[in-house]
């Protein structure tokens, strides 16, 4: 390569403004103009891909970078003008043949500099933020149903734009090799990807049309990714940029350019490649061996061998234990299935063995979503989405889990008459669990008809399997969990607690009667004894005195008149030891009253 | 060399080959249905498997329909019964492609297949609905539920106009569920509530009143007790003291004046007390030797 130290005087410091391209003004130029063609065909493929977001915001980052391409080459292009200007100045050393033309290239001065250290990355910056907001408008995007005249238009808009850039690229390739300049590559790489997103469109939009596959969202989430990577492939490249030092920051081209594609699209043949990595390290040269020379001369005959060795293994078929087989001889099934083993068939596709898993014992539960695999308690949530039935009069529900155990008894029935056989058993395992509990009393199904619930369930699901052909054997229908909904499980629970409360109550009431009437007895004894006691303590203080009395009257009896009077004194000195007061008159009658006043008045004198 | 041409001969020849053979026919499996178009035309609608020759993409294309039995669920919607309750019927729909042609021409895939049909069954649905009373769809008596019946005249309904104008026939209406909306739901969890809290509330005061009557007995038994020991008490005090009474009447009867004689004095000691003031004749003995021997011997 030809390298150039320009020196441009005019603006403050030494800012050489071309480094990286490295080229005369005439050969500058095609590179602009190119990348101006290429930006715009970029727009037109934005335009055109308007109702493709995915492809349009491809289109926009392409655009983008062709931009910024385009816009340095040309102020490289003015920069070289302008030297090119000064060398004729100082060879001819005339000033009168100074063009106006040069004179005003001469008097701008270079924006070469600034606009790559700094403008390019601004523009970048934008061209980053709005691809980056289409490319979330294209994630968001969900196709819709198009008329069949619109999709053919929107293959047509993929496919041309497509194509025109790829062809746009291969000329800018050239056009680098031919001036020994690798500032396009970016743009070039891109134009070429244009091409096999263009493809990529008008696939998902032809296997729409063609055969009813809509795959416009895989389409146009693959674009959208690929842009995204693109995108942020090209904004690191630039931000590693600032950190290089900056003669070597200088000295890069345009910014945009991404480094994955590089690698992808590299032009060399990587088969060469390797083999002359290994040549250079081992000294073996590749493509002198026997081996590579044989690999190579037999590379047809082997792939044909290998192709047809595969369709040949086609007859061949191993169907494993616990399934069966069903013959399909040219889209018919064959009956009957067969067993596990060896089987011969024609090759495909003229004869194929489906095999189905016959032993598998499947389930399914009927009653809610999602199992949380928390324990079975009634009172707490143990699955999600859990759903009601409906028993008794409409007006009880109940939480059930019932777990439907299901095999394929019958793989041609299973393969020949519905879409999706567990699918149908789940349905009418439902409709079947709707006949069977509704009208039920709530309390019936939870306890003494659990058995025969699930027995109904399973016989009435498998008639309604067999009506419809499904195939499926139903093998058991059991109860795991059947109660009232978590929410008013706690009032069930009352009840059991209020059982309870009544026996406690009955059982205190029983305590208190077990202390109160031992004690009344033990009182009531108490009293007998002690009435009998009192008693004879008084008829013996009768008889005693009694007996003392008998004794008195004897003994008086011999002295009577002695014997009183000594009792009479002895009580009257007895008597007489106490009163406070003793009055002795010498007359008393009956009229006698006693006035103590009168009295003291009289002793006063 | 001449062999090596052979050989890249040979390999063209059979990818040409294996091209053409995927391109110039087609197979038709038992549980499918094909719709042949040429540049668009139905030409051909076959229903029998087997293998079968065309032209070429884009000239001829072969449009494969499933005939098997297709089960889904039909979105949720409330409807309402002929006596203006609210009640969630979720129903799905067993259907299959029956006329391959029209299927094509009006419906073209199944998912929007399947949006039709519930539009049309869900409108079904809510029109059947609105004959039947809300204890047709559950009830303790058996033979008022008419789940049957229901699904029956959805299918009627629907059956008909699928046929005509989608080829498609509706083998079976299944109800699923029976649910109420959330609202009415919350009340029937409250009635189911209120309906435990009777039982509980009853059990509670069933063990009052047990109690309760254990207790008032037992005070009873009690009371009845002391009763007996305090009436056996009495009687036992009244005879001892009859018998005392007796024993007294039989020794005082000896000599009933000295008796009373005794009895005064005793009565004399036990009422004169301490404050007594006593006015006596100056006579009484011994108070006479107090007035002098005259008195004494005037006495005498």
């Amino acid at each position: 390569m030809r390298t150039h130290q320009l020196v441009l005087n005019r603006r403050v410091g030494p800012t050489p403004i071309v480094q990286e391209g490295n080229v005369k003004a005439t050969e500058s130029r095609p590179l602009r103009n190119a990348a101006i063609v290429v930006a715009v065909v970029f727009l037109l493929m934005a335009v055109a891909n308007v109702g493709f977001p995915a492809a349009l915001a491809f289109a926009a980052w392409g655009a983008v970078v062709a931009s910024i391409h385009a816009l340095y080459f040309h102020l490289q292009t003015v920069d070289l003008e302008e030297l090119a200007a000064r060398e004729r100045r100082e060879a001819t050393r005339s000033e009168a043949r100074w063009s106006l033309q040069d004179v005003r290239v001469l008097e701008r001065g270079s924006l070469l500099p600034a606009f790559q250290q700094r403008w390019q990355l601004l523009c970048l910056g934008v061209g980053v933020v709005v691809t980056g907001w289409l490319i979330w408008r294209a994630w968001q995007f969900r196709p819709e149903e198009y008329s069949e005249s619109l999709l053919q238009l929107g293959i047509a808009a993929a496919i041309g734009p497509g194509v025109l850039l790829a062809l746009l690229g291969r000329y800018v390739v050239v056009l680098g090799d031919k001036l020994e300049t690798s500032g396009l590559t970016g743009v070039a790489q891109l134009a070429r990807l244009a091409f096999w997103v263009g493809l990529v469109v008008a696939a998902g939009m032809a296997t729409l049309l063609y055969a009813q596959l809509d795959h416009r969202l895989l389409a146009g989430r693959v674009i959208a990714v690929a842009t995204g990577v693109l995108v942020v492939d090209a904004a690191v490249a630039a931000l590693l940029r600032l950190y290089r030092p900056a003669v070597e920051r200088e000295s890069s081209g345009p910014v945009g350019s991404s480094l994955i594609l590089e690698i992808v699209l590299r032009r060399s043949n990587p088969w060469e490649e390797a083999s002359q990595r290994i040549e250079s390290s081992l000294g073996v040269k590749l493509g002198e061996t026997w081996g590579f020379r044989f690999v190579r001369r037999a590379l047809v005959p082997l792939v044909l061998a290998t192709a047809f060795l595969a369709w040949g293994s086609t007859i061949a078929t191993v169907v494993p234990v616990g399934h069966k087989g069903v013959r399909v001889e040219m889209g018919r099934f064959v009956e009957p299935a067969i067993g596990p083993g060896w089987h011969w068939t024609l090759p495909w596709p003229f004869e194929t063995i489906q095999i189905v898993p016959t032993g598998r014992v499947d389930e399914l539960v009927l009653g809610f979503e999602r199992d949380t695999g928390q324990p079975i308690l009634w009172a707490e949530k143990h699955y999600e989405g859990e759903q009601n039935l409906l028993v008794g009069a409409g007006d009880e529900f109940l939480t059930i889990s019932m777990p439907v155990q299901f095999r394929i008894r019958d793989p041609l029935a299973y393969l020949m008459n519905t879409t999706e056989a567990q699918v149908a058993l789940e349905h009418l395992a439902y409709r079947e669990l709707l006949r069977v509990t509704a009208g039920r009393d709530s309390f019936a199904v939870m306890t003494d008809q659990r058995a025969e619930v699930s027995a109904a369930l399973q016989t009435g699901l498998q008639a309604a399997a067999d009506a419809r052909g499904l195939g499926l054997e139903v093998v058991w229908v059991g109860f795991r969990d059947i109660h009232p909904p978590v929410d008013v499980t706690r009032a069930y629970q009352d009840v059991v607690s209020a059982e309870e409360e009544r026996q406690t109550l009955v059982e205190q009431a029983r305590a208190y009667a077990a202390r109160t009437l031992p004690a009344a007895k033990q009182e009531a004894d108490r009293l007998r004894a002690t009435s009998v006691a009192a008693a004879q303590r008084r008829t013996m203080l009768a008889t005693g005195e009694a007996r003392r009395f008998q004794q008195l009257t004897e003994a008086q009896r011999e002295h009577p008149e002695l014997f009183r009077t000594r009792l009479q004194l002895e009580a009257l000195e007895s008597a007489l030891t106490k009163p406070a007061k003793l009055v002795l008159a010498t007359e008393v009658t009956p009229d006698v009253t006693l006035d103590a006043r009168q009295n003291k008045e009289a002793q006063k004198p | 060399m001449k062999q090596r041409v052979l050989m890249r001969v040979t390999a063209v020849a059979v990818v040409v080959l294996i091209l053409a053979a995927a391109t110039f026919s087609y197979q038709v499996r038992q549980n499918e249905h094909v719709v042949l178009t040429r540049f668009g035309k139905p030409i051909r609608v076959l229903a029998e498997p087997g293998l079968y020759g065309k032209w070429p993409w884009p000239v001829e294309m072969v449009n494969r329909f499933d005939v098997r039995l297709d089960f889904f669920e039909t979105r949720l919607a409330e409807a309402l019964t002929r006596d203006k309750r609210n009640v969630i019927v979720p129903v799905f729909v067993t259907w299959r492609i029956a006329d391959p042609l029209r299927f094509l021409e009006s419906l073209g895939s199944v998912p929007n297949a399947r949006a039709k049909i519930d539009s049309l069954v869900t409108s079904a649905k809510n029109t059947t609905l609105g004959n039947y009373d809300y204890h047709q769809l559950v009830s303790t008596n058996r033979d008022d539920v008419k789940l049957d019946e229901i699904e029956e005249r959805i299918v009627t309904l629907v059956a008909a106009q699928a046929q005509e104008d989608f080829g498609v026939e509706i083998a079976q209406v299944g109800i699923k569920r029976l649910a109420l909306p959330e609202a009415n739901t919350e009340f029937v969890l409250t009635r189911m509530r209120a309906e435990r809290e009777q039982f509980a509330a009853k059990f509670r005061a069933e063990g009052r009143q047990a109690a309760d009557e254990i207790r008032a007995r037992t005070d009873a038994e009690r009371t009845v007790l002391l009763a007996e020991a305090q009436q056996f008490a009495e009687e036992t005090r009244g005879q001892a003291e009859a018998d005392a009474a007796r024993i007294y009447a039989t020794a005082h009867s000896q000599d009933p004046e000295f008796y009373r004689f005794l009895r005064e004095l005793e009565a004399l000691r036990n009422v004169v007390g301490d404050n007594t003031t006593l006015v006596l004749d100056g006579k009484t003995p011994p108070f006479h030797h107090l007035l002098g021997p005259e008195r004494e011997r005037d006495e005498r």
